[in-house]
């Protein structure tokens, strides 16, 4: 599935690009993984070192084995819900308008849109050691202020997004201005059509 | 004197199990439903699978010895254990 069957596209309208999270934010999920993973051997060494473990109950030993496999498939899933979440995280900007679509946990999933015309200004910024060697941080789109302002976290290339969306605005802009112009031409017929109905309805 | 099944253990298991498989098929629809039908999202999967099967697989080696009819007295004798 592509990134065009994720939201049905306008006539006219074409994908720009699509941003997800730089892949090396999801380094922290596969550390946390390993943490947690090696965890009970840890905790283990450091309680009982290398003496073997004398459980007072046969019974216990099996369910210790059960609870062992519990807490490694938990963790597991644990971490392909955060894969989940982090791939479905979606900011798509068209020539027409941005999406920013959120997956938020395994059953919920927000999209908001926002119209290239009202991008009132764009706001990069790379923060920190590692951003900054690996050229990633965030982009904020901010529209008038009663609106949602857009925030993409982590985006790769934030400066070249924000040139690149700021150059669409403008080119949408320059669009809307076209036929805007051109409309009216159409206008004369449109009010005259308005005008008879008014006094169809006796109101003219 | 009070007795426990062995096999007994097996019921909270069993239904951790079933979360489980419910919450992988919910994440793998997910990412199937919402963009992710790609070879990245069948990797993950195919992954997930995996690492899924080996934990399986590890509890069900470490537990082939248990004899699950056994009807084990809950004041039974110590054991050493790992």
């Amino acid at each position: 599935m592509s990134v065009s069957q994720l939201f049905p596209q306008n006539p006219g309208e074409k994908i720009e690009f699509s941003l997800r999270r730089h892949p090396i934010v999801f380094l922290g999920p596969i550390f946390v993984l390993l943490i947690l993973a090696g965890l009970p051997f840890a905790g283990k060494a450091v309680i009982f070192g290398v003496q073997p473990i004398v459980l007072p109950h046969p019974m216990l030993d099996i369910g210790i084995r059960l609870l062992a496999s519990v807490y490694y498939l938990s963790i597991w899933i644990f971490f392909f819900s955060q894969f989940t979440d982090y791939y479905l995280d979606i900011d798509i900007v068209t020539n027409d308008r941005i999406l920013d679509i959120n997956q938020k946990g395994l059953f919920g999933r927000s999209v908001s849109e926002l119209d290239l015309t009202r991008v009132q200004d764009v706001h990069s910024e790379i923060k920190g050691i590692i951003p900054t060697l690996l050229n990633y941080g965030t982009v904020d789109v901010q529209t008038a202020a009663s609106e949602e302002n857009f925030h993409f976290e982590q985006v790769p290339d934030p400066h070249k997004v924000r040139q690149r969306i700021l150059e669409l605005a403008a080119l949408d802009r320059k669009r809307e201005a076209r036929e805007i112009m051109d409309q009216p031409k159409q206008a004369p017929d449109a009010a005259a059509a308005g005008h008879d109905e008014m006094k169809n309805q006796g109101l003219g | 004197m009070l007795s426990l099944p062995t096999y007994f253990l097996l019921f909270p298991y069993a239904l951790f199990l079933l979360g489980y498989v419910f919450f992988s098929f919910a994440n793998v629809i997910s990412l199937g439903k919402y963009g992710a039908r790609n070879a990245v999202g069948l990797m993950a999967s195919f992954i997930f699978v995996c690492g899924t099967a080996i934990v399986v697989f590890m509890t069900w080696q470490s537990l082939s010895a248990v004899d699950w009819t056994a009807v084990v007295p809950l004041t039974a004798i110590p054991v050493q254990a790992f």
